[in-house]
């Protein structure tokens, strides 16, 4: 009382308590947590149709609790004509709390389909929001967790494709005809013109008036049948042949509106128009460039390829497609999957090429990936890791070796002219030493296996994780089998491996949140070595010790874990710490595809709030994942 | 006594402090005319009187809330109580809930409007029927200050339907309830301002899609509804 302002403001407060109380997550709120919420809004309104948030903000200014009408947002898969229903939000529901979490933009736009008033709590105030309220956090992060599934299930293999496709098609012609368009006048000579389309390297020209207006359009195509078949005067006027008022398209049509017009007329060009003036010329090929970045044209495009030369331009079409779909928030999982995919179906496509220069199809071989081709979890940057295995029966091995080395060899130079570089440790098939038959391979893992020396066990762990790639796959599933029981039935060798798997402790420190390196790398920590690593090591020993073949980390977690009756959230988020050390590598390989050292690296510092959290969580997950297996194997 | 007062132009005594903060209120910039509506702060105003008349009546307390960026700033709610020399009637108290003791006990009149203008600033004044917050708070003002304060006034009963036209609605209550906005405590001066608060934001809103997006503008389309309604 003595307090007017105090006494004031707690009758609105008191108003927006009592509203929020009625919906979840606020209503199991902690009380002074509410309190500051409270404290802290503001009332937007928006009339039916206004949009509230859009993608083109940087990230959202507010967070909206919808206080009355509705909100409509088109999840983003469906936004370019997908079957998904738009999601209605009513009162008491909140957005966009995953784009704040994040610090990003949202999806898609937020619009009110309703006269909608919105309590607004800046997002300044976020991070505190979360801070004082253990309810609200955990209800923002399972929502960030379900928003995480929901993109996974959505964006299946075939999904990922087509979003990229249809992403691509979405564009404006306006950003397809940057170039800027070749263009003459009606009066200009025929030959002129044929001139100037030769020297310019160009398929067509555009005829503008003074005005800048588009008055005709004459194309290559044209060539043939008004100039060289009716052997037209050159020094006539283009307008005299040309084809008179093209078909043209504003510049804010998207590369769809222009491959659908192109289809239905049977044209190749057509000009772009921005407020009647032509600013460019988009053409059929420069859609089919679009569209040529899905897995589908990728695929076709290493099937098609008779020679090295257009295999390099389809590893290059991975990269940018690896790049497209990480751009779109693709789950890690699934972008490695699709990376491995490819890797093998262009693997598989130059071991078919050089099969035919080299006289090796009487034997019965298989190509081997090991490491993280092995494990279907190749990231961008790579190097090889491959071997062969043949069948030689009881003959000696040597002389099929000798014939098997050089096409092996060709096909690892072929590999880094793709860009996978050579092994710098040498483990690739053209190496005598990973040429092995059947017989050698067995030895060899037998000798791995059985020695105690730490140089064999490590050898162990990077053959460990192979499959076969291309080639006859029986002997390569026999050395999987027969690898499976001997260490199976190896106790010490499983306890070595647990071991090595307990060298590396995950960053997290006592005081601050994590231990990063000194040195030449100060202040970073490496995502590979003292991240992802304790997982893939971690589920080898798990799948070793349930003898789950595979050699995903993933699903060997998943098997193993089903085997060794974890509970499936527990597995779950052991997958998903690895998974997000996976996505900020391949984050990291984007950035900086140059320095392949630094690109592993981390400044924690660096790292909004969120993905610092769930840094954290995820090397949490490692501890859990080794005390695990400390406590299996008394470490 | 009062209209004695009134009549001879009696001058208060203020303080020194109360002198210059009036000074620094008048010497604050008013916004001009072209200041676009998108981002102007205006000051919501709903007053509590011992009745409704404006010449012999009252005024007890001032509620305000700010709408800036066509936002209501629920945190900037401001409420003060006038202290008055004796409590307003039963009846009275049971229409705005401030008790006897309350209305004894409020701050003194020129230091409550010094308070309720150090608030506003220069920023326009909004209330529905906002000639009667006017004349009581320039009546005070006048008894309490010696003088009235320079501001603008906005009066929504003449916006909304200037920008509504097709809607007949009369007061503040058809209004509300027709954009079905809540009131926690009719008669509450914050929460009263709180509902005129959600009613500019929607008349702003409508007011700038339909192309009026200055303060200029806006007084100008008052004024205009100001004429047709005496007609």
């Amino acid at each position: 009382m003595t307090d007017p302002a105090a006494r004031s403001t707690a009758v609105i407060a008191d108003a927006v308590t009592k509203f929020l109380r009625r919906y979840l997550p606020f209503a199991q709120m902690e009380e002074a947590a509410l309190q500051y919420l409270a404290a802290n809004l503001d009332l937007g309104y928006y009339p039916k149709g206004t949009v509230i948030i859009d993608p083109a903000q940087a990230e959202p200014r507010v967070l909206c609790i919808i206080q009355r009408g509705t909100v409509q947002v088109v999840p983003f898969n469906a936004m370019h004509g997908g079957d998904t229903q738009p999601v209605s939000l009513g009162a008491g529901e909140c957005f966009s709390v995953s784009a704040l979490l994040e610090k990003r933009a949202v999806m898609a736009p937020y619009t009110a389909t309703a006269d909608t008033f919105c309590y607004e709590l800046p997002a300044g105030r976020f991070p505190e929001l979360l801070n004082r309220s253990p309810v609200f956090r955990e209800f923002a992060t399972r929502y960030l967790t379900s928003m995480l599934q929901e993109s996974r299930r959505q964006m299946q293999l075939d999904h990922a494709s087509a979003a990229g496709e249809q992403q691509a098609m979405s564009r404006s012609l306006r950003s397809l005809v940057a170039r800027g368009a070749v263009t003459c006048l009606p009066q200009t000579p025929v030959g002129e013109v044929l001139r100037r389309m030769r020297d310019s390297k160009i398929g067509s020209m555009l005829v503008v008036n003074d005005g800048g207006q588009a008055a005709g359009i004459f194309t290559r195509h044209d060539v043939l049948d008004r100039v060289a078949l009716e052997q037209c005067n050159l020094a006539r006027p283009i307008s005299d042949i040309m084809t008179p008022d093209p078909l043209t398209l504003p510049a804010e049509a998207s590369a769809y509106d222009a491959a659908l017009l192109i289809a239905h007329r049977g044209i190749r060009h057509i000009p772009v128009c921005d407020e009647g003036r032509v600013i460019g010329v988009v053409t059929e090929r420069d859609l089919f460039a679009l569209q040529r970045v899905s897995v589908r044209a990728i695929n076709q495009t290493i099937a098609d390829a008779a020679s090295i030369g257009g295999l390099q331009f389809a590893a290059s079409d991975i990269r940018r497609l690896a790049r497209s779909l990480l751009g779109q928030g693709v789950a890690a999982e699934q972008l490695t999957l699709i990376i491995s995919t490819l890797n093998d179906a262009l693997v598989r496509r130059v071991l078919e090429i050089e099969q035919a220069e080299f006289a090796v199809a009487d034997i019965r071989w298989c190509w081997l990936a090991f490491g993280s081709e092995g494990r279907y979890e190749q990231s961008i940057s790579t190097d090889q890791d491959n071997g062969l295995i043949f069948d030689a029966g009881d003959a000696d091995p040597r002389p099929l070796r000798e014939r098997l080395l050089p096409f092996a060899q060709a096909v690892n130079r072929d590999l880094d002219a793709c860009g996978f570089p050579l092994c710098k440790g040498n483990i690739m098939a053209g190496n005598p030493q990973w040429c092995l038959s059947l017989g050698e391979w067995r030895e060899q893992f037998d000798s791995w296996i059985t020695d105690t020396d730490p140089q064999a066990l490590l050898n162990a762990v990077i053959f460990f994780d192979f499959r076969p790639l291309h080639g006859d796959e029986a002997p390569a599933r026999m050395l999987r089998s027969h690898l499976s029981g001997l260490a199976q039935g190896n106790s010490r060798f499983q306890h070595q491996l647990a071991q090595y798997a307990l060298e590396t402790r995950p960053p997290l420190g006592r005081i601050s949140d994590f231990v990063t390196d000194d040195g030449e790398f100060n202040g970073t920590i490496d995502l590979k070595k003292s991240g992802a690593r304790l997982f893939i090591d971690g589920a080898r020993v798990l799948a070793l010790a349930t003898g789950v073949l595979h050699t995903n980390t993933a699903q060997r977690l998943r098997q193993a874990g089903l085997r060794l009756h974890m509970p499936p959230e527990e597995i779950a988020s052991i997958s998903d710490g690895f998974f997000f050390l996976q996505a900020l590598r391949l984050r990291g390989q984007m950035a900086a595809d140059s320095a392949m050292g630094a690109a592993n690296r981390i400044n924690p510092a660096d790292l909004n709030e969120v993905d610092r959290r769930i840094l954290k969580e995820s090397f949490r997950q490692a501890r859990k994942l080794q005390s695990r297996i400390a406590l299996d194997y008394q470490l | 006594m009062n209209w004695l007062r009134r009549l001879f132009g009696f001058r208060p005594r203020l303080g020194t402090d109360q002198l210059l903060a009036l000074a620094a209120h008048e010497a604050r910039p008013a916004p001009p005319p072209a200041t676009p509506l998108a981002t102007l702060r205006f000051v919501v105003v709903d007053v509590e009187t011992s009745g409704l008349n404006p010449f012999s009546d009252r005024l007890i307390a001032i509620g305000a809330l700010t709408v800036e960026d066509c936002t209501v700033r629920l945190n900037s709610g401001f409420e003060v109580v006038l202290c008055q020399p004796q409590a307003s009637t039963r009846a009275n108290i049971l229409i705005h809930g401030i008790d006897g003791t309350t209305q004894l006990g409020g701050l003194a009149p020129a230091t409550a409007l010094i308070h309720f203008l150090d608030y506003a600033e220069r920023a326009p004044l909004v209330g529905f029927h906002a000639d009667f917050d006017r004349v009581m708070i320039d009546r005070a003002a006048r008894e309490a200050l010696g003088q009235t304060p320079s501001t603008v006034w906005l009066d929504l009963a003449y916006l909304a339907p200037a920008v509504f036209p097709g809607l007949a609605l009369q007061g503040l209550d058809a209004w509300t309830q027709h954009f079905d906005i809540e009131n926690h405590a009719r008669h509450n001066a914050l929460a009263d301002a709180l509902a005129t608060a959600q009613l500019l934001q929607i008349v702003l809103a409508r007011a700038i899609a339909t192309g009026i997006t200055t303060l200029g503008d806006l007084q100008r389309i008052e004024s205009d509804q100001r004429w047709l309604s005496r007609c």
